[in-house]
């Protein structure tokens, strides 16, 4: 009799929603120049709120998360890169690496699909699978679960952003992607250029005219506030393929060897670079443009010299930029650093 | 009248305001806009280096976006219904091929409409918040005059020696130039139509006065020559525009 009372007790205790009536948030509003960044598109059902931001800032720090209670979202995504891993892959619970290198986290809110592949089509969505991944976090749902209900001060914090009793993986996944949409940069050198605020050197000025033209046509896939297109490109690092990128999603031929664009915003703290972390330095990724990279059959138009140059020039491929021209190139570059992103203590435990 | 009966006397009276007020008028015609993108009289297959222009090129198309603008539907009882402020096509997005249902109140006598956008029309940020992904694909540098692309046509080539080489046909209002084009295409006024067809015959872009990959090479988007060759293409044989 004891045990039924027990479990009328747990079943009555742990019904998903609380009384709405006394339930109160307060809204958490981004702030960003809404004149040249367009509007973050939110989900109706996840709202951003001072409550679920601050426990999701504190879910993302959390090891709690994974399998040994040794990996959180944090140790892959480091704030002093940019929220992405210095290392070229991240290893996981097990001591396994994974295969593609961390994707930096700035502005992650304005994208329209999440990971190199695309495979997840909204940051809720995308929180899911690294806590399940073998070679990530190693843990499952339930577990997760289970180990933040036995927590009062989890159960505290979930009711007071989301109202509910008992913890469940969606209200976990909701509340790592309103903090997730916080981390937003808007004060680099060039976004201080754009104000006035600012003069650009000489360099950077050239180096702002390769990359906005099609002398480095950086712009047609970095282009725009966030310096990415929320597209995928095949951009000629490869002629064979050990990772197929988006065609793991779509299945459609035209697709393999197609990666996600990623952001240029502090592009100075988050190498190494591409899907693979295959380039440690800008120096690299701007000699592989300047190459006109490798051919494959479904490598991008835009990548339109790889097998010519914009010269006419027999046996040459590339954009033949000079070496100043690339030193101008990274100068600018490295006007996309947002020093207060990665120093801002909102973004901390 | 007692209480009662004034109650189900204007109950009546919404009810039949409702019902009837929400049939759709006798006259009021549904037309759908189609946009279809040719080669000469075929229709368009993507990614195939099969196609030729007039001075010899062999070239494929992987990747087409444009912009219309403009749009307007002129109608026989004398009006003219502007639709949205500019439509953009994307062959990557089936969604952007037709639009649906536009309700007109006389039949359509004959459809304007411009490539590209007007100065006024074409600042940068303009599209901020658009739908489509729009402004992240088609924003056109600042420091090439800013505002959006009219078009991106992208494929590849065989350049005079037989090699696959790259094109990027880009146009737009480089360095604050309007090198878009007005249309106005006449119909058959004693037809009532339900669909009509906004064709692009895509060979022409490249043809008279003739347009030679191998002499613009891949990138033509700081090239005033090139825009205003492609501008002098599209006044004619570019687009056709029929009913049925």
């Amino acid at each position: 009799m004891k045990k039924f009372f027990i479990f009328l007790l747990l079943i009555i205790s742990c019904h998903p929603e609380g009384d709405d009536n006394d339930f109160e948030t307060t809204p958490y509003s981004l702030i960003y120049p809404s004149d040249v960044f367009p509007t973050m598109l939110i989900p109706e059902d996840n709202l951003l709120t001072q409550e679920g931001v601050s426990l999701g800032k504190k879910l993302f720090f959390d090891p709690i998360l994974s399998s040994n209670n040794e990996i959180s979202c944090a140790s892959c995504h480091i704030q002093e890169n940019s929220f992405s891993d210095p290392n070229q892959y991240s290893i996981g619970v097990n001591g396994d690496f994974g295969f593609r290198n961390a994707f930096s986290l700035v502005n992650i809110g304005w994208n329209s699909s999440f990971n190199w592949d695309g495979s997840a089509s909204s940051l809720e969505n995308q929180v899911f699978e690294p806590v399940t991944n073998p070679i990530e976090m190693a843990n499952n749902w339930e577990q997760v679960e289970n180990d933040l209900n036995a927590s009062s001060e989890y159960r505290n914090l979930f009711k007071q952003a989301f109202n509910i009793d008992c913890i469940d993986s969606t209200h976990i996944a909701k509340a790592i992607a309103q903090f997730e949409r916080t981390l937003i940069s808007y004060n680099s050198r060039y976004d201080k250029w754009t104000r006035g605020e600012v003069m650009f050197t000489n360099e950077e000025l050239d180096g702002l005219n390769i990359f906005t033209t099609e002398r480095g046509d950086c712009f047609h896939c970095h282009g725009n506030i966030n310096f990415m297109d929320n597209s995928f490109h095949n951009n000629a690092l490869d002629e064979n393929f050990t990772d197929l990128g988006l065609y793991e999603v779509t299945g459609n031929e035209l697709d393999k060897g197609l990666f996600k664009t990623p952001t240029l915003r502090n592009v100075e703290f988050s190498s190494p670079y591409m899907h693979d972390g295959r380039f440690n330095t800008l120096e690299e990724v701007i000699d592989h443009y300047n190459s006109g990279g490798v051919y494959s059959p479904t490598v991008d138009p835009l990548m339109k010299y790889v097998n010519s140059n914009p010269y006419g020039i027999p046996g040459q491929t590339g954009l033949l930029l000079t070496q100043q021209e690339k030193n101008n190139l990274k100068a600018f570059l490295l006007t996309l650093s947002d020093e207060n992103f990665i120093q801002n203590s909102n973004f901390q435990p | 009248m007692g209480v009662f009966k004034k109650i189900r006397f204007f109950i009546l009276i919404i009810f039949s305001l409702v019902f009837f007020g929400s049939c759709e008028k006798e006259d009021e015609l549904q037309i759908d806009i189609h946009f279809r993108q040719f080669i000469d009289q075929n229709e368009l297959e993507l990614n195939n280096l099969i196609y030729q222009n007039e001075v010899g090129n062999i070239y494929s198309i992987e990747r087409f976006l444009y912009v219309i603008s403009d749009l307007t539907l002129n109608l026989q009882n004398g009006e003219s219904i502007t639709l949205d402020n500019y439509y953009f096509i994307n062959l990557d997005d089936e969604n952007s091929l037709k639009l649906k249902n536009i309700e007109i109140p006389s039949p359509c006598v004959s459809v304007s409409f411009k490539y590209g956008f007007s100065q006024n029309n074409n600042t940068t940020n303009l599209y901020l918040n658009d739908s489509n992904n729009f402004h992240n694909l088609m924003l056109w540098p600042i420091t090439l005059g800013g505002g959006y692309h009219y078009m991106k046509l992208e494929g590849r080539y065989l350049d005079n020696y037989g090699e696959q080489k790259f094109y990027n046909t880009h146009t737009g209002g480089l360095y604050g130039n309007d090198y878009s084009v007005n249309y106005t295409f006449d119909l058959n006024t004693t037809e009532t139509y339900s669909k009509i067809y906004i064709d692009m015959n895509i060979n022409n872009i490249y043809n008279d006065p003739i347009y030679d990959f191998n002499y613009y090479g891949s990138a033509i988007m700081s090239s005033e020559e090139a825009q205003s060759v492609i501008q002098v293409n599209m006044l004619e044989d570019v687009f056709l525009v029929s009913g049925n």
